[in-house]
């Protein structure tokens, strides 16, 4: 793991002297997890592409910023995350205005009901095509702390390095984060509660 | 250890985000509690919906053409590696500096560098040129008469000369 950071770390100081084939190596390297990253955001395979390479040009540019003291994936997937909300943005996606805090708003910490583990017949894509469809319903935060620590599997730290919080903060936004994620797929697929699951 | 504390460290108790401390008093709670015994087993179904549809399936070149247009846009690329089309913007503007008024610039520096530098011999020179003169005047080295074989087959004759009229004068 130390020797991956050091070869980042290699590949960064080759970059910035001038070297593109080591920043080949570098998207190399992380294209896949950006990908996938990405893809939690938008869904047409185009919008996909230029979004990560807007992602990669972005880092590229703010290369000489990067000091090392995260990891080269860590510091990618903060500019990858601001890449995407970005362009939610600009598009009117957003569920909440910049100017909006769902973390103030008024909202459901304890959701009525639960949530059934998706049952063994549905399919994987069935799976994760209701996840999807529920994660479009919460506000942005939400979104991003559940796609970094449940699909990518970080961190409290790390997703605290990432999005400039507290890791108190992480805690609090993944709390409301899944209870909200819960209550979105209760109300998209009611079928899908626990209750009615016992029944 | 109540259960409205022991809800908020479900999450983190699953993520692995506990330490010993907290996470002692907690397991503690939940062997007494059968209420968030269930809310560990509901966090474990909510966690089971993350799965990704299929693999992630990167674009063939994707790498090669980000870095190309990186690269192809961007000041950073050194004269080492000179794109073949500087864009207007970036590389072309810098290469403007490159023009007559650099050119200029450049030959004013090396003028200067030259007179400075013809200006440094001269002085050492001149210095060098009086200390020989004071060194050699209390030497006098460049007074001595240079000492030639011809001069010393003279000298040599001359002597013979005087030593052979001394023994016919007695």
């Amino acid at each position: 793991m130390e020797q991956e950071a050091a070869s980042d770390a290699a590949l960064v100081s080759e970059t910035l002297a001038g070297n593109q084939a080591s920043f080949q190596l570098l998207v190399e390297r992380y294209e896949t997890r950006v990908y996938a990253l990405l893809r939690h955001y938008v869904k047409n395979a185009s919008e996909l592409e230029d979004l990560a390479q807007e992602t990669f040009l972005k880092a590229y540019r703010r290369l000489d910023g990067f000091e090392g003291h995260s990891s080269f994936y860590t510091w990618i997937y903060r500019i990858g995350v601001n890449t995407a909300l970005d362009h939610l943005k600009k598009r009117g996606r957003s569920p909440f205005a910049s100017t909006d805090d769902p973390e103030v708003l008024a909202e459901p910490t304890q959701v009525e009901g639960r949530i059934a583990a998706p049952h063994a017949a549905l399919e994987r894509a069935e799976v994760a095509r209701v996840a999807q469809a529920a994660l479009e319903q919460l506000p942005e935060i939400f979104r991003t702390v559940l796609v970094l620590r449940e699909y990518e599997e970080l961190a409290y730290q790390d997703i605290a390095d990432m999005l400039g919080i507290s890791i108190g903060t992480v805690e609090s936004r993944l709390f409301r984060a899944r209870a909200r994620f819960k209550q979105a797929v209760l109300e998209l697929h009611p079928e899908y509660g626990a209750d009615a699951d016992e029944d | 250890m109540n259960c409205n504390q022991a809800t908020t460290l479900i999450g983190p108790y699953l993520d692995g985000e506990l330490n010993e401390a907290q996470a002692g008093p907690l397991r503690r709670h939940l062997l007494a509690c059968a209420g968030c015994r269930t809310g560990v087993q509901s966090h474990k179904d909510l966690q089971r919906w993350f799965v990704e549809a299929e693999p992630v399936v990167v674009p063939a070149g994707f790498a090669a053409r980000v870095a190309q247009a990186a690269f192809a846009g961007e000041s950073r690329a050194l004269p080492t590696v000179p794109a073949p089309q500087p864009t207007p913007f970036v590389v072309a503007a810098g290469r403007a500096e490159d023009g007559p008024r650099a050119e200029g610039r450049l030959l004013r520096f090396v003028l200067g560098l030259t007179s400075v530098a013809a200006a440094a011999t001269i002085m050492v020179v001149l210095s060098t040129r009086d200390n020989r003169l004071s060194e050699g005047a209390g030497l006098r080295a460049d007074e001595r008469p240079r000492l030639t074989m011809d001069h010393a087959v003279e000298e040599l004759e001359a002597l013979q000369r005087a030593e052979g009229a001394g023994i016919a004068g007695r």
